[in-house]
């Protein structure tokens, strides 16, 4: 159970600073200009809705 | 003010409130209409998915009720209580992302009053509101402001909340994602830096087991069957929990709430092992009297950690409390007010409400959400008791009409889907009611009532609601599915 704790320690701090740069580098995009889940979905994933 | 907690540390928590302020102005020139405002616009990609689903779901509830129910329980708070959630977290990735965003809807009300109309409807948006008054959050923000700062509770509540609703009346869900962000990484990183100082200090859970006794690390602890039952069915919120539906709304694709549904689901059980070991640290930090014999588990994670950090690192980790509070706060309040105003009051009225008075009205309800939050909190003396009365509310009113409409749409007929959303809310609440009026205080803090089931007095604890108002919620769904299929055959 100890390796489970560090191990647990070490996904959720790096990880979770991992998942922020991702968050920084798609910033621009977030704040960008606004478009309808069909219009997104229609561009990024053709054919699945 | 708890000793050990310094100037920089105070230092480290005021910048942390001013910089959430910044992000809330910063954010609100990007609202131009109700969409907006709810949804961001139906732009979120997966990183900030991921912090804001994070954040967001896990507040002070999960950081200090889990804490507790360790601090009570041992290992069995992530056995019992937090493990069966994972399973549910990762179908509502699956099963639920995909139908969901096949419909219209931007809310969870929304979507069961476009399948059942208004009386559904509105139902659903009284249920969400109750599940999504943020009463923990707030109450922990006193307790934390009471324990570091040495303020009145009152006055803890007010600041933080004051805070959350600033920013997130000022950017809606844009701001209050970009606010979870940032509050994601304090909360995860200064829970993971407190566990591993104390990992140092005080031991694995193996030691901590060998002092306490065996059954502290037991898998089911000393809990009983019906509560194993009740863990596990309120591990069912996920399927339906409104800022789920939110966050699916709001996502820029499909796919990218699904990854951050399942990233997710990886960080939360790291989470839940952590606060579930630092409750576990308290009770034995009791035992060998470093904390006072007479410490109350909810919190027994705040002293553990004030034991164990030195000054900087105590206040990254009141900090990332805050950020755990503040993160569910400002969404669920978003979410409250939301749904009275756009899903109850236009259902309830029948009236389409123009987009400047959605807005306006949804900003000052927030205000009156949280009010009514800080009232509700001083009804509950244990943490996840509270939560298992919220949860049993919105799974009452919306779970078996939800689950039709996504996976059985044929049966999801009018009467099916209002009378089982009527029924569910009516009885959880009833039995809430007569819980606070009838019972009588129990061991471990909660309410039960004695009551004569075939010759036999049977006590009933609060908690076990949940195993009485959803299978009468399910009966109602039966007969009202059953009514329109007759109703059906006759034309």
């Amino acid at each position: 159970m100890t390796v489970v704790t560090w191990l647990a320690i070490l996904v959720l701090g790096p990880g979770s600073l991992a998942v922020f740069w991702f968050f920084l580098r798609d910033l621009k995009a977030v704040m960008g200009e606004r478009r309808s889940n069909d219009e997104r979905d229609s561009r990024t994933e053709p054919g699945v809705r | 003010m708890t000793a050990g907690f310094g100037a920089i540390d105070q230092a480290i928590v005021v910048l942390y409130l001013a910089g959430m302020l910044g992000v809330g102005v910063l954010t609100a020139s990007r609202i131009r209409d109700f969409r907006d405002f709810f949804i961001a616009g139906g732009r979120l990609t997966t990183p900030l998915l991921t912090c804001t689903l994070v954040s967001t779901y896990y507040g002070l509830d999960v950081t200090f009720g889990s804490s507790e129910t360790a601090f009570y329980e041992g290992i069995a708070a992530f056995v019992a209580y937090s493990a069966p959630f994972y399973v549910f977290y990762v179908a509502a990735a699956l099963l639920v992302v995909p139908r969901l965003r096949r419909l219209s809807a931007i809310s969870l009300p929304e979507v069961m009053g476009d399948a059942y109309g208004p009386p559904a409807r509105a139902a659903a948006a009284l249920a969400s509101f109750v599940y999504s008054a943020p009463i923990i959050s707030v109450a922990g923000m006193g307790l934390i402001g009471a324990t570091f700062f040495g303020i009145e509770p009152w006055v803890g509540c007010v600041i933080g909340a004051s805070v959350a609703l600033a920013y997130t009346v000022l950017g809606g869900l844009l701001a209050d994602a970009m606010t979870d962000a940032v509050q994601f990484v304090i909360m995860c990183v200064s829970a993971a830096v407190a566990a591993a100082i104390v990992l140092v200090k005080v031991g694995g859970p193996e030691a901590i087991g060998a002092r306490l006794g065996s059954e502290a690390l037991a898998p089911l602890g000393t809990l009983s069957a019906w509560e194993l039952l009740v863990f596990v069915g309120i591990a069912m919120t996920p399927l339906v929990e409104p800022a789920f539906y939110q966050r699916i709304f709001a996502a820029a694709a499909t796919s990218q709430i699904v990854r951050a549904l399942l990233i997710g689901t990886v960080l939360w059980a790291c989470y839940d092992w952590i606060v579930v070991y630092l409750g576990l640290a308290g009770r034995d930090l009791v035992a060998a009297g470093h904390l006072p014999a007479d410490l109350d588990g909810s919190a027994a994670l705040l002293a553990v950690v004030a034991w164990a950090l030195p000054p900087g690192l105590l206040g990254l980790f009141v900090a990332g409390c805050f950020a755990a509070a503040m993160s569910t706060v400002d969404s669920y309040t978003l979410i409250a007010a939301g749904n009275i105003v756009y899903d109850g009051w236009q259902s309830v009225t029948g009236r389409r409400l123009s987009d400047r008075t959605l807005l306006l009205a949804t900003r000052l309800l927030a205000a009156v959400t949280l009010a009514a939050a800080l009232g509700l909190s001083l009804l509950f003396e244990r943490l996840r008791d509270a939560w298992i009365f919220m949860s049993t509310v919105l799974l009452s009113t919306v779970f078996w009409p939800l689950l039709a409409v996504l996976f059985l749409p044929r049966l999801a007929t009018p009467r099916a889907g209002r009378w089982s959303a009527l029924v569910g809310l009516a009885v959880s609440l009833l039995l809430f009611v007569a819980f606070q009026t009838l019972g009588s205080p129990t061991d471990d803090e909660s309410l039960a009532i004695t009551v004569a089931l075939a010759g036999r007095s049977q006590v009933l604890a609060r908690e076990a609601g949940l195993l009485i108002a959803l299978p009468l919620s399910f009966a109602a769904f039966v007969a009202g599915w059953l009514a329109d299929r007759r109703v059906g055959r006759s034309r």
